[in-house]
């Protein structure tokens, strides 16, 4: 990268998308647990 | 070696030493090695597995294994290879080129890319284990359909735990690959500029964050069935069996594009470089990829016809099944349009991906027979279905991941591989795995069920075929090992560009690529472009 800004710039940015895609991820898996759950 | 690779990689090419190099790895070359090593280690173990079941099979009666074991070796060579061994290479490879084709200097989330991997021993240690245990593996088949895997002794919850272990790595890899396409593509690169590789595998990521959780929570579901008294499958308690295999193939198709989409990248970027040739439909190639993605979660009860579904609900799925061959031709046919009136020369790479089309496109249409309703009923359960996901994932899915390795060992090693071997490895392994699996289509027609470890006698002479292609596949990919290593160690020197007609970024940095690569962002020119 070219400066030390743009790298941590990059970094929060990364760190952001894995937050948002990691909740979506534990959300389908929370979200059908719970339907089927509340189902039972 | 360009000018520009010069510039970009300058001489610090300093890396750790060690164990510590490869526990510790952050570096996505490093991590993918160990990915591709491991993949290679289960392919044996899962192989090991196939070669008791065609050697059990060899002559009906019952020869060398009971059929607790039998069923638990089925069971586990089945989530070996598609969880060990081709969900990992193809992670191996996305590993080693996503940030050499886009021009990143590593992935974007380097210590949770190294976590990703070093759950997956684990996870399998977990798997394994259950084979020595009281009451024997997992025995129910890959599809852990309840009330059957409910029996399962001591061995339940470990398998409960390695898939959720296994789903885990899978998915922090797929976040990992998605951050990486987005955030660290060398700047002038676009999304519609990037090798189709990049692109089968961001769609890929998406499937697996889709659909992973979905498998986890149907565990999740069995594992407080047997264990904390709830009911949801167990009919007795007013839940419903068939519900969990709803639940389970809503996830399970999409694994199949899981472990397809990867390979229809590998055989894009290698058919236009051994026809000299650029991809024919680039534009067309991506949205096929994603229409495909997208149509997979929508064609899941294709897979349980038999079990009583409304007739609208057997329609629906019947013609959404049929919609897929729609942009999976349209891909066989950009292949084809690739190579039409190309200068094509024939390397190992190149006939590895010839083979993935043509056996692939069998697996297809065998795939389609499968769909259609009525003839599922004949077929449902027998040895057409195994044959058809075998075309599908082996002489798909693992052909791909061979020419892939063929194709950039040369990058990887710095060194060609020996040419000739490499042609005598597709060769016997192309023979051998057709002898190995299309006499099971006619054996499925006839009426032979899957997951038996004896059959009626009509069934012996084709049994004694396919097991014959068994153990010759099974000994051919030994030279596939030796290959690999004699080029390892050394040969022919490769030059940066290995290959006469390829294009990307990959082959603008030398042979072996450097430790660290494109610290600094390259400067995109149209030329370097794979697809420009």
């Amino acid at each position: 990268m070219k400066s030390s800004n743009t790298k941590a710039k990059i970094n929060k940015k990364n760190k952001r998308l894995a937050i948002i895609l990691g909740i979506m991820a534990c959300s389908f898996y929370g979200l059908f647990v719970l339907v089927f759950a509340i189902n039972d | 070696m360009s000018t520009l690779a010069q510039d970009t990689h300058h001489d610090h090419d300093h890396k750790p030493t060690g164990l510590k190099r490869w526990f510790f790895s952050t570096n996505h070359k490093d991590i993918g090695t160990l990915y591709l090593i491991f993949a290679l280690t289960m392919f044996f173990v899962g192989g090991g597995m196939a070669m008791i079941i065609r050697a059990e099979l060899f002559q009906p009666g019952l020869q060398f294994v009971d059929p607790q074991f039998y069923n638990s070796m089925v069971t586990i060579h089945a989530l070996v290879m598609i969880f060990g061994a081709v969900m990992p290479a193809g992670v191996g490879l996305a590993n080693w080129m996503i940030p050499l084709m886009i021009g990143a200097p590593d992935m974007a989330l380097p210590r949770m890319n190294n976590m990703s991997f070093w759950i997956l021993p684990f996870a399998f240690a977990l798997l394994l284990s259950t084979i020595f245990m009281q009451g024997g593996g997992p025995a129910g088949g890959w599809t852990m359909y309840p009330p059957l895997v409910l029996q399962t002794g001591e061995a339940f919850p470990f398998l409960i735990f390695a898939i959720h272990f296994l789903g885990i790595s899978s998915i922090m890899g797929a976040i990992n690959i998605i951050a990486t396409v987005f955030n660290m593509r060398a700047p002038g690169m676009s999304l519609m500029q990037m090798p189709l590789f990049v692109w089968t595998w961001v769609i890929t990521s998406f499937l697996l964050i889709a659909s992973l959780p979905v498998l986890a929570g149907a565990v999740t579901m069995l594992l407080t069935d047997k264990y904390f008294g709830t009911s949801f499958f167990n009919a007795a308690g007013g839940g419903d069996p068939v519900l969990f295999q709803h639940i389970f193939w809503f996830f399970g198709h999409p694994e199949v594009y899981i472990l397809a989409l990867p390979a229809f990248g590998i055989v894009s970027s290698i058919i236009p470089t051994f026809s000299r040739k650029p991809l024919f439909g680039y534009a067309s190639m991506v949205y096929a990829t994603a229409s495909i993605a997208i149509l997979s979660f929508f064609v899941w009860a294709h897979h349980m016809f038999t079990v009583g579904l409304p007739i609208k609900g057997e329609l629906f799925f019947m013609y959404a099944t049929m919609l897929i061959a729609v942009p999976t031709g349209v891909k066989v046919f950009n292949w084809v349009a690739t190579m039409w009136k190309g200068a094509m020369t024939f390397e190992t790479p190149m006939l590895f991906a010839i083979a993935f089309v043509i056996l692939f496109t069998i697996g297809g249409f065998s795939g389609l027979m499968l769909g259609i309703t009525p003839v599922d009923f004949q077929y449902h359960d027998t040895y057409f279905v195994v044959a058809h996901f075998h075309y599908v994932l082996l002489t798909g899915a693992v052909f791909a991941l061979m020419a892939a390795v063929y194709y950039w060992l040369p990058k990887w090693t710095g060194y060609m591989y020996d040419e000739r071997l490499g042609k005598i490895h597709f060769w016997l392994s192309t023979i051998a795995a057709n002898v190995l699996f299309f006499p099971q289509h006619f054996l499925g027609l006839a009426g032979m069920p899957r997951r038996i470890p004896d059959y009626n006698i009509q069934f012996a002479d084709f049994n004694m075929i396919s097991s014959i292609g068994g153990f010759a596949y099974g000994l051919t990919q030994l030279l596939f090992v030796y290959i690999v290593i004699k080029c390892a160690l050394g040969g022919k020197k490769s030059k940066a560009k290995s290959w006469e007609g390829a294009r990307g970024l990959e082959w603008t940095v030398p042979s072996p690529a450097p430790f660290h690569t494109f610290e600094t962002p390259p400067k995109i020119r149209k030329e370097m472009l794979e697809n420009g």
